[in-house]
């Protein structure tokens, strides 16, 4: 009689666990990709936003050249980027950008920056970069184009 | 209410159970600070320790920032000067922007007064050694050392590049060779139309875009047949001077690319150096068209294809009409790589002027899976040009290609993100000789 009330304690307590440690990595994890406030090229998809980091669009539609700016490694938001748009680890990331600059496909991999803060400032100063910051570091200064995950 | 105080002493035989059931209680109000132990008990303090100093540098960072806003409004007062460049420089027109309605994009911003900044240039180096044993008669173990690979950049402007590459290549007689492997100009308009003038790859197929000389790049030691380099027995124009333009055709998901060139062509001579560098043989120009897709619902997935034509003119003043279709179907991602190409070669006029059209197919196929520091990796290489061929069974215009096949294994070992060490071994057949096996190391790197 009393294993099903024994078995449901159990299996609440074990999702109450599972929902916490979801919600303690989720709340690492939301990162907005974020365009200068001038600059409104609406939401993005994220096939869109892969081709801009990788290289593949470099320009934005009124023909002002893409700056495209990243955190430097083991970083949490970088780790999300890789995951999310890249879909590569950082040794891809490393061999991919080499070989595009080796085969003249790019013309130089994207700018790593050392924090969140250098990000910010480069964002607001210019108004064709793109980047990404933590959701709770993004104000108004910044049109979010897309969100991730 | 339930007693379970009352509930033992009356039911002492469930006894067992009541401990099971208020252990369930204590479970419950235990299991999260038990069952997460690593977050809550021991890792929530160092992350906040980690995320309150990376906050602290954060604050620190904004600080400088501002320092050197107030630096500039100073200078600016004083008429000190322009503003200083770098991270300071970025911050103070960062806060400039926040504090005043944002202007238009303007030389004034900071990304552009880089690239009003003195070119910036970049040196890669890319290299590799090895040692080879073979079973090939009147060829002895060796060991090489392979091809160091000065890789230079430039940014002239935003829209224009300079890229130079300078091989030292190790030559027959032992010596070192010095060569200009490619030298151009690039001019990126938009993602459309892009122009470059100098010497360049030849977009034939898929391996020789995206594989040149750094062997770091490629998963196995060497080249398949159709693609080696003309000092290792290649026979394709590889290499060529002129000019290329490429870019995207707009096309959705299917994402096509075209590029489109046109050059001096090879000279009249297999061997030392078929790519015309300074003058051409003949006015007759080469040119190529590739068309590719890289289709956005499969992301490494490339499929396309290259014609080339050009006329050649021999030293014994015979004329060849060269035609060289490619098709290729490629799958490359972090896991796997799955390459296949296929070329015929078509050339027509014999080597004594007779008519005629002499045809030379080849393919390879190449593949390797990753798994962690370790990609394996096969390959089988093809190619047959006949006894008769003009230029290629003609050993006055080179060596002879012949009937080629070979079996490729190998294993690549990635000791970090820029040097790599691999093993293979290879066998090959070619028509009027006797087979041979070949065992293989290398290590190469890029930096």
């Amino acid at each position: 009689m009393h294993k099903p009330i024994l078995l449901f304690i159990l299996i609440l307590a074990l999702v109450a666990g599972c929902v916490r440690v979801l919600n303690a990595s989720a709340a690492l994890e939301e990162v907005d990709v974020v365009v200068n406030k001038s600059n409104d090229p609406g939401p993005l998809s994220r096939e869109e936003v892969r081709k801009i980091f990788m290289g593949e669009k470099s320009s934005w539609r009124g023909g002002k050249r893409i700056t495209v700016l990243m955190l430097e490694a083991n970083q949490p938001e970088r780790a999300v980027i890789l995951r999310e748009v890249f879909k590569m680890n950082e040794s891809d990331y490393t061999k991919y950008f080499l070989q595009a600059a080796f085969t003249g496909r790019v013309q130089a991999a994207p700018r790593d920056l050392p924090s969140a803060a250098q990000m910010k400032a480069r964002l607001t100063a210019n108004p064709t970069a793109i980047g990404y910051l933590r959701k709770e570091d993004v104000d108004s200064s910044f049109n979010v184009v897309l969100r991730l995950p | 209410m339930f007693n379970f105080r009352k509930h033992a002493v009356l039911h002492g035989r469930c006894a067992r159970r009541h401990h099971l059931f208020a252990g369930a209680f204590v479970i419950l109000l235990t299991l999260n600070p038990l069952r997460l132990p690593p977050i809550y008990a021991g890792d929530q303090p160092s992350t906040d320790e980690q995320d309150a100093i990376r906050r602290m540098n954060e604050q620190i960072q904004e600080l400088q920032a501002k320092v050197a806003e107030l630096e500039a409004r100073l200078n600016e007062v004083t008429g000190a000067g322009p503003h200083g460049r770098g991270e300071g420089g970025a911050a103070a027109s960062a806060s400039s922007h926040i504090a005043l309605p944002l202007p238009a994009p303007s030389s004034a911003d900071p990304e552009t007064q880089e690239d009003n900044s003195p070119p910036s240039v970049k040196l890669r180096t890319f290299g590799d050694v090895g040692y080879e044993a073979t079973t090939q008669k009147g060829v002895t173990n060796s060991f090489s050392v392979g091809t160091l690979d000065l890789f230079i950049t430039g940014i002239l402007t935003d829209r224009v590049s300079v890229l130079g590459e300078v091989l030292f290549t190790p030559l027959r007689d032992n010596s070192f060779g010095l060569d200009v492997e490619r030298l151009l100009v690039q001019y990126k308009h938009s993602d459309y139309f892009n122009f470059a003038i100098g010497r360049y790859h030849t977009s034939i197929g898929y391996y020789n875009t995206a594989f040149h000389q750094g062997a770091w790049f490629q998963t196995a030691i060497d080249r398949p047949f159709m693609y080696a380099f003309d000092d290792r027995g290649g026979f394709l124009p590889l290499q060529e001077v002129g000019v290329t333009i490429n870019g995207q055709i707009p096309s959705g998901s299917l994402g096509l690319n075209y590029v489109a060139e046109m050059g001096n062509g090879r000279a009249h001579l297999l061997g030392s150096d078929p790519a015309q560098n300074f003058r051409d043989t003949n006015n007759g120009k080469s040119f190529n068209f590739a068309l590719y897709s890289r289709p956005s619902w499969l992301p490494g997935l490339q499929t396309g294809f290259s014609i080339y034509h050009d006329h050649l003119t021999f030293s014994d003043n015979l004329n060849h009409d060269e035609l060289i279709s490619t098709a290729y179907v490629v799958f490359a991602s972090s896991n796997y790589e799955f390459l296949n190409e296929a070329m015929l070669v078509r050339h027509t006029n014999s080597h004594l002027g007779a008519p005629g059209v002499f045809h030379t197919p080849g393919f390879y196929t190449q593949f390797s899976r990753q798994f962690g520091k370790y990609r394996p990796y096969f390959r089988y290489s093809y190619v047959n040009a006949g006894l008769a061929e003009p230029i290629y069974g003609d050993p006055a215009d080179g060596p002879i290609v012949g009937r080629r096949n070979g079996l490729t294994f190998g294993l690549r070992y990635d000791l970090n993100d820029h040097a790599a060490f691999k093993f293979q071994y290879h066998r090959l057949s070619e028509r009027g000789q006797e087979s041979f096996n070949l065992l293989e190391t290398q290590f190469s790197f890029a930096f």
